[in-house]
Protein backbone atom coordinates (compact mmCIF):
# COMPACT_ATOMS: atom_id res chain seq x y z
CA UNK A 1 0.00 0.00 0.00
CA UNK A 2 0.97 3.53 -1.05
CA UNK A 3 2.25 5.86 2.40
CA UNK A 4 0.36 8.90 2.28
CA UNK A 5 1.48 12.28 1.27
CA UNK A 6 1.85 13.17 5.16
CA UNK A 7 3.42 10.07 6.65
CA UNK A 8 5.92 10.73 3.44
CA UNK A 9 6.65 13.95 3.90
CA UNK A 10 7.07 13.49 8.10
CA UNK A 11 9.78 10.93 7.09
CA UNK A 12 11.29 12.91 4.40
CA UNK A 13 11.79 16.55 6.91
CA UNK A 14 13.47 13.30 9.02
CA UNK A 15 16.04 13.05 6.18
CA UNK A 16 14.82 10.40 4.29
CA UNK A 17 15.29 11.18 1.19
CA UNK A 18 13.72 8.25 -0.40
CA UNK A 19 10.18 9.51 1.01
CA UNK A 20 10.92 12.69 -0.61
CA UNK A 21 11.89 10.92 -4.12
CA UNK A 22 8.13 8.82 -3.87
CA UNK A 23 6.67 12.47 -3.46
CA UNK A 24 8.74 13.80 -6.72
CA UNK A 25 7.80 10.36 -8.36
CA UNK A 26 4.30 11.02 -7.60
CA UNK A 27 3.36 14.58 -8.16
CA UNK A 28 6.33 15.75 -11.11
CA UNK A 29 3.86 15.45 -14.17
CA UNK A 30 1.04 17.32 -12.72
CA UNK A 31 3.60 20.25 -11.42
CA UNK A 32 5.29 20.14 -14.85
CA UNK A 33 1.98 20.68 -16.02
CA UNK A 34 1.25 23.54 -14.04
CA UNK A 35 4.81 25.28 -14.97
CA UNK A 36 4.30 24.04 -18.59
CA UNK A 37 0.70 25.99 -19.06
CA UNK A 38 1.68 29.11 -17.34
CA UNK A 39 5.51 29.37 -19.00
CA UNK A 40 4.95 27.42 -22.60
CA UNK A 41 8.01 26.61 -23.08
CA UNK A 42 9.05 22.90 -22.64
CA UNK A 43 12.30 23.46 -21.11
CA UNK A 44 11.25 26.63 -19.03
CA UNK A 45 8.58 24.03 -17.59
CA UNK A 46 11.12 21.22 -16.79
CA UNK A 47 13.15 23.54 -15.06
CA UNK A 48 10.86 25.70 -13.04
CA UNK A 49 8.88 22.30 -11.98
CA UNK A 50 12.49 20.90 -10.60
CA UNK A 51 12.91 24.49 -8.63
CA UNK A 52 9.85 23.87 -6.94
CA UNK A 53 10.87 20.70 -5.82
CA UNK A 54 13.85 21.43 -4.65
CA UNK A 55 12.29 24.83 -2.95
CA UNK A 56 10.07 22.47 -1.17
CA UNK A 57 12.61 20.40 0.13
CA UNK A 58 14.42 23.22 1.53
CA UNK A 59 11.18 24.47 3.40
CA UNK A 60 9.41 21.20 4.43
CA UNK A 61 9.37 22.47 7.98
CA UNK A 62 7.35 25.37 7.50
CA UNK A 63 4.70 23.36 6.04
CA UNK A 64 2.28 23.56 8.69
CA UNK A 65 0.43 20.34 10.41
CA UNK A 66 -1.88 18.59 8.23
CA UNK A 67 -1.78 21.42 5.35
CA UNK A 68 -1.91 19.46 2.23
CA UNK A 69 1.69 19.22 0.51
CA UNK A 70 -0.04 18.94 -2.94
CA UNK A 71 -1.49 22.07 -2.57
CA UNK A 72 1.10 23.89 -1.18
CA UNK A 73 3.83 22.45 -3.99
CA UNK A 74 1.74 23.67 -6.58
CA UNK A 75 1.75 26.44 -4.85
CA UNK A 76 5.47 26.97 -4.70
CA UNK A 77 5.03 26.05 -8.68
CA UNK A 78 2.90 28.66 -10.09
CA UNK A 79 4.31 31.28 -8.17
CA UNK A 80 7.78 30.34 -9.88
CA UNK A 81 5.83 29.93 -13.12
CA UNK A 82 4.39 33.04 -12.64
CA UNK A 83 7.83 34.66 -11.68
CA UNK A 84 9.51 33.01 -14.37
CA UNK A 85 6.61 34.87 -17.09
CA UNK A 86 6.92 38.31 -15.53
CA UNK A 87 10.71 37.98 -15.71
CA UNK A 88 10.64 37.06 -19.46
CA UNK A 89 8.09 39.59 -20.29
CA UNK A 90 10.51 42.64 -18.54
CA UNK A 91 13.29 41.24 -20.93
CA UNK A 92 11.70 40.57 -23.78
CA UNK A 93 8.87 42.75 -24.09
CA UNK A 94 5.81 39.98 -24.50
CA UNK A 95 4.33 40.14 -27.78
CA UNK A 96 1.22 38.34 -26.18
CA UNK A 97 0.10 36.71 -29.19
CA UNK A 98 -3.53 38.15 -27.97
CA UNK A 99 -6.85 36.60 -29.84
CA UNK A 100 -8.02 39.43 -31.54
CA UNK A 101 -11.02 41.09 -30.48
CA UNK A 102 -12.76 40.65 -33.88
CA UNK A 103 -12.24 36.53 -33.20
CA UNK A 104 -13.67 36.84 -29.77
CA UNK A 105 -17.02 38.90 -31.01
CA UNK A 106 -17.05 36.50 -33.74
CA UNK A 107 -17.01 33.12 -31.79
CA UNK A 108 -17.33 31.42 -28.34
CA UNK A 109 -20.81 30.33 -28.34
CA UNK A 110 -21.87 26.55 -28.00
CA UNK A 111 -18.86 25.95 -30.12
CA UNK A 112 -18.32 22.23 -28.32
CA UNK A 113 -21.52 21.00 -27.12
CA UNK A 114 -23.01 20.88 -30.18
CA UNK A 115 -20.17 18.51 -31.77
CA UNK A 116 -19.45 17.16 -28.32
CA UNK A 117 -22.34 16.89 -26.84
CA UNK A 118 -23.34 17.67 -23.15
CA UNK A 119 -21.37 15.29 -21.92
CA UNK A 120 -18.44 14.52 -23.84
CA UNK A 121 -16.51 11.81 -21.40
CA UNK A 122 -14.86 9.32 -23.66
CA UNK A 123 -15.63 11.37 -26.84
CA UNK A 124 -12.51 11.06 -29.65
CA UNK A 125 -13.29 14.75 -30.16
CA UNK A 126 -12.51 15.59 -26.80
CA UNK A 127 -9.37 13.83 -26.67
CA UNK A 128 -8.33 15.08 -29.38
CA UNK A 129 -8.68 18.57 -28.22
CA UNK A 130 -7.10 17.54 -25.40
CA UNK A 131 -4.11 16.82 -27.46
CA UNK A 132 -4.38 20.62 -28.54
CA UNK A 133 -4.83 22.42 -25.65
CA UNK A 134 -1.11 23.65 -24.69
CA UNK A 135 -1.19 24.67 -28.68
CA UNK A 136 -4.37 26.48 -27.96
CA UNK A 137 -2.96 27.76 -24.66
CA UNK A 138 0.06 29.29 -25.95
CA UNK A 139 -2.12 31.54 -27.85
CA UNK A 140 -4.03 32.91 -24.80
CA UNK A 141 -1.92 36.35 -23.19
CA UNK A 142 -0.41 35.00 -19.93
CA UNK A 143 -2.92 36.69 -17.68
CA UNK A 144 -5.33 34.24 -18.75
CA UNK A 145 -3.01 31.21 -18.81
CA UNK A 146 -2.21 31.91 -15.56
CA UNK A 147 -5.80 32.00 -14.39
CA UNK A 148 -6.81 28.83 -16.99
CA UNK A 149 -4.05 26.76 -15.35
CA UNK A 150 -4.76 27.88 -11.56
CA UNK A 151 -8.56 27.07 -12.07
CA UNK A 152 -8.36 24.09 -14.28
CA UNK A 153 -5.42 22.42 -13.03
CA UNK A 154 -4.96 23.40 -9.20
CA UNK A 155 -8.62 23.90 -8.77
CA UNK A 156 -8.90 27.02 -6.91
CA UNK A 157 -11.89 28.86 -6.17
CA UNK A 158 -12.44 32.81 -6.92
CA UNK A 159 -11.60 33.73 -3.37
CA UNK A 160 -7.82 31.68 -4.02
CA UNK A 161 -7.62 33.01 -7.38
CA UNK A 162 -7.68 36.57 -5.73
CA UNK A 163 -5.93 35.81 -2.85
CA UNK A 164 -3.26 33.97 -5.30
CA UNK A 165 -3.10 36.52 -8.17
CA UNK A 166 -3.59 39.58 -5.49
CA UNK A 167 -6.57 41.04 -7.64
CA UNK A 168 -10.24 41.37 -6.57
CA UNK A 169 -12.62 38.53 -7.23
CA UNK A 170 -15.00 40.67 -9.38
CA UNK A 171 -11.54 40.81 -11.71
CA UNK A 172 -10.94 36.83 -11.19
CA UNK A 173 -13.93 35.97 -12.58
CA UNK A 174 -14.47 38.61 -15.20
CA UNK A 175 -10.82 37.30 -16.17
CA UNK A 176 -11.31 33.96 -16.27
CA UNK A 177 -15.02 34.26 -18.14
CA UNK A 178 -12.34 36.11 -20.88
CA UNK A 179 -9.71 33.24 -20.27
CA UNK A 180 -12.93 30.62 -21.05
CA UNK A 181 -13.93 32.27 -24.00
CA UNK A 182 -10.78 32.66 -26.07
CA UNK A 183 -9.93 29.21 -25.46
CA UNK A 184 -13.35 27.90 -26.82
CA UNK A 185 -12.86 30.24 -29.90
CA UNK A 186 -9.02 28.84 -30.06
CA UNK A 187 -10.57 25.27 -29.49
CA UNK A 188 -13.02 26.22 -32.37
CA UNK A 189 -10.46 26.41 -35.02
CA UNK A 190 -9.10 23.17 -33.85
CA UNK A 191 -12.38 21.71 -33.88
CA UNK A 192 -13.60 22.92 -37.19
CA UNK A 193 -17.30 23.85 -35.40
CA UNK A 194 -18.32 27.04 -36.82
CA UNK A 195 -18.34 29.89 -34.72
CA UNK A 196 -21.64 31.33 -34.00
CA UNK A 197 -22.20 34.89 -32.94
CA UNK A 198 -21.76 35.00 -28.90
CA UNK A 199 -24.67 37.88 -28.20
CA UNK A 200 -22.39 39.18 -24.71
CA UNK A 201 -20.93 42.28 -26.39
CA UNK A 202 -17.86 42.72 -24.36
CA UNK A 203 -14.27 41.77 -25.19
CA UNK A 204 -11.49 42.07 -22.57
CA UNK A 205 -8.28 43.33 -23.50
CA UNK A 206 -5.09 42.48 -21.67
CA UNK A 207 -4.94 43.79 -18.06
CA UNK A 208 -8.28 46.23 -18.81
CA UNK A 209 -10.62 44.28 -16.24
CA UNK A 210 -12.92 45.96 -14.13
CA UNK B 1 -24.38 47.38 -20.30
CA UNK B 2 -26.54 44.89 -20.87
CA UNK B 3 -27.69 42.48 -18.46
CA UNK B 4 -26.27 39.33 -20.14
CA UNK B 5 -22.25 41.56 -19.85
CA UNK B 6 -23.31 41.77 -16.31
CA UNK B 7 -23.75 37.99 -15.35
CA UNK B 8 -21.36 36.58 -17.89
CA UNK B 9 -18.34 36.53 -15.37
CA UNK B 10 -21.23 34.59 -13.41
CA UNK B 11 -20.88 31.88 -16.30
CA UNK B 12 -17.54 30.51 -14.60
CA UNK B 13 -18.85 29.48 -11.31
CA UNK B 14 -18.80 26.48 -9.98
CA UNK B 15 -21.63 24.90 -7.79
CA UNK B 16 -21.98 26.82 -4.77
CA UNK B 17 -19.74 29.72 -5.91
CA UNK B 18 -21.65 32.38 -5.96
CA UNK B 19 -23.58 33.74 -3.27
CA UNK B 20 -27.23 32.33 -3.54
CA UNK B 21 -28.50 35.53 -4.21
CA UNK B 22 -26.64 35.89 -7.40
CA UNK B 23 -27.10 32.32 -8.51
CA UNK B 24 -30.78 32.49 -8.30
CA UNK B 25 -30.97 35.65 -10.60
CA UNK B 26 -28.51 34.00 -12.82
CA UNK B 27 -30.53 30.74 -13.16
CA UNK B 28 -33.30 33.18 -13.89
CA UNK B 29 -31.26 35.03 -16.71
CA UNK B 30 -30.15 31.67 -18.63
CA UNK B 31 -34.11 30.20 -18.30
CA UNK B 32 -34.48 33.85 -20.42
CA UNK B 33 -31.31 33.70 -22.35
CA UNK B 34 -30.16 31.10 -24.95
CA UNK B 35 -27.11 32.96 -25.86
CA UNK B 36 -26.21 32.32 -21.91
CA UNK B 37 -27.06 29.20 -21.57
CA UNK B 38 -25.36 27.90 -24.80
CA UNK B 39 -22.30 29.70 -23.60
CA UNK B 40 -22.22 28.22 -20.48
CA UNK B 41 -23.24 24.62 -21.75
CA UNK B 42 -19.79 25.39 -23.83
CA UNK B 43 -17.61 26.01 -20.53
CA UNK B 44 -19.17 23.10 -18.67
CA UNK B 45 -18.35 20.84 -22.08
CA UNK B 46 -14.88 21.93 -21.86
CA UNK B 47 -14.63 21.87 -18.67
CA UNK B 48 -11.39 19.78 -17.46
CA UNK B 49 -10.21 19.70 -20.67
CA UNK B 50 -7.11 21.98 -19.96
CA UNK B 51 -5.95 20.23 -17.40
CA UNK B 52 -6.32 17.11 -19.34
CA UNK B 53 -4.34 18.48 -22.12
CA UNK B 54 -1.67 19.65 -20.01
CA UNK B 55 -1.42 16.25 -18.32
CA UNK B 56 -0.85 14.25 -21.67
CA UNK B 57 1.72 16.41 -23.04
CA UNK B 58 3.58 15.99 -19.68
CA UNK B 59 2.53 11.92 -19.88
CA UNK B 60 4.38 11.80 -23.15
CA UNK B 61 7.82 12.65 -21.53
CA UNK B 62 10.44 10.36 -19.54
CA UNK B 63 10.40 11.64 -15.83
CA UNK B 64 13.41 9.77 -14.83
CA UNK B 65 15.96 12.31 -15.42
CA UNK B 66 13.75 14.36 -13.92
CA UNK B 67 13.81 12.31 -10.65
CA UNK B 68 17.18 12.10 -10.57
CA UNK B 69 18.40 16.09 -10.99
CA UNK B 70 15.72 16.65 -7.98
CA UNK B 71 17.17 14.08 -6.19
CA UNK B 72 20.72 14.95 -6.98
CA UNK B 73 20.28 19.01 -6.33
CA UNK B 74 18.16 17.55 -2.79
CA UNK B 75 21.48 15.52 -2.08
CA UNK B 76 23.90 18.43 -2.95
CA UNK B 77 22.30 20.70 -0.06
CA UNK B 78 22.52 17.95 2.12
CA UNK B 79 26.13 18.12 1.33
CA UNK B 80 26.86 21.68 1.69
CA UNK B 81 24.84 21.59 5.42
CA UNK B 82 26.87 18.86 6.24
CA UNK B 83 30.05 19.74 5.51
CA UNK B 84 29.30 22.85 7.51
CA UNK B 85 28.20 20.62 10.02
CA UNK B 86 31.35 18.79 10.31
CA UNK B 87 33.57 21.53 9.97
CA UNK B 88 31.83 22.67 13.03
CA UNK B 89 32.09 19.71 14.87
CA UNK B 90 35.79 19.18 14.18
CA UNK B 91 36.93 22.83 15.19
CA UNK B 92 34.70 23.90 18.15
CA UNK B 93 37.31 26.58 19.23
CA UNK B 94 37.24 27.73 16.21
CA UNK B 95 33.56 27.84 15.47
CA UNK B 96 33.03 29.41 19.24
CA UNK B 97 35.61 32.72 17.93
CA UNK B 98 34.17 32.79 14.73
CA UNK B 99 30.71 33.12 16.24
CA UNK B 100 31.92 35.62 18.98
CA UNK B 101 33.79 37.86 17.23
CA UNK B 102 31.24 39.96 15.46
CA UNK B 103 30.44 39.95 19.33
CA UNK B 104 33.45 41.37 20.22
CA UNK B 105 33.71 43.45 16.98
CA UNK B 106 30.36 45.02 18.10
CA UNK B 107 31.60 45.93 21.81
CA UNK B 108 35.02 47.35 20.64
CA UNK B 109 32.92 50.20 18.28
CA UNK B 110 30.50 50.99 21.21
CA UNK B 111 33.22 51.53 23.57
CA UNK B 112 34.69 53.43 21.00
CA UNK B 113 31.85 55.59 20.13
CA UNK B 114 31.19 55.98 23.72
CA UNK B 115 34.65 58.07 24.43
CA UNK B 116 34.07 59.94 21.36
CA UNK B 117 31.01 61.62 22.47
CA UNK B 118 30.78 65.24 23.24
CA UNK B 119 29.50 64.32 27.08
CA UNK B 120 33.01 62.77 27.62
CA UNK B 121 35.52 64.16 29.96
CA UNK B 122 37.99 65.91 28.19
CA UNK B 123 41.60 65.15 28.10
CA UNK B 124 43.60 66.23 31.19
CA UNK B 125 46.21 68.54 30.40
CA UNK B 126 49.06 67.87 32.73
CA UNK B 127 50.93 71.04 31.64
CA UNK B 128 50.99 74.30 29.15
CA UNK B 129 54.37 75.24 27.63
CA UNK B 130 54.79 78.82 27.46
CA UNK B 131 58.14 81.15 25.89
CA UNK B 132 58.98 84.23 26.99
CA UNK B 133 61.12 85.78 24.12
CA UNK B 134 62.98 82.81 23.54
CA UNK B 135 64.42 83.26 27.13
CA UNK B 136 62.28 82.35 29.41
CA UNK B 137 60.24 78.98 29.70
CA UNK B 138 57.01 78.52 31.96
CA UNK B 139 55.29 75.44 32.64
CA UNK B 140 52.53 74.89 33.89
CA UNK B 141 51.74 71.87 36.03
CA UNK B 142 49.49 70.43 38.27
CA UNK B 143 51.51 71.76 40.73
CA UNK B 144 51.52 75.28 39.76
CA UNK B 145 54.08 77.01 37.02
CA UNK B 146 57.77 76.39 36.91
CA UNK B 147 59.92 78.75 35.77
CA UNK B 148 63.28 77.80 33.81
CA UNK B 149 65.44 80.11 33.34
CA UNK B 150 67.35 80.34 30.33
CA UNK B 151 70.54 79.37 29.96
CA UNK B 152 71.78 82.68 28.67
CA UNK B 153 71.09 84.97 31.05
CA UNK B 154 73.58 87.68 29.45
CA UNK B 155 76.56 85.32 29.90
CA UNK B 156 77.18 83.71 26.75
CA UNK B 157 75.91 86.38 24.62
CA UNK B 158 77.82 87.40 22.24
Amino acid sequence: MEADDLSLVRQARAGDDKAFQALVVRYQRKVYAVALGIVRDTDTAWDVAQEAFVRAHGHLAELEGEEAFAKWLFRITSHLSIDSVRRERRSLKDSMEDVAESELNAGGEGILSTPLGLDPADNALRRELAGRMEAALSRLPAIHREILVLRELEGLSYEELADRLGIQKGTVMSRLFHARKKMQVLLADYAGVPAGGDGDGDGEREGSEP
Amino acid sequence: MSECTGYAPMLTARPGELPAGDAAALERHLDACVECRALRTAFLATEGLLAEGLLAKAAERDFAPFTDAVMARVARRHNRRGRVFDWVSHHRVRAAISALAPAFAAGALVVYFHGATPDAVPPHHLFELTSDCGVTTVLKTDQGPVVLMGDDDGDDAP
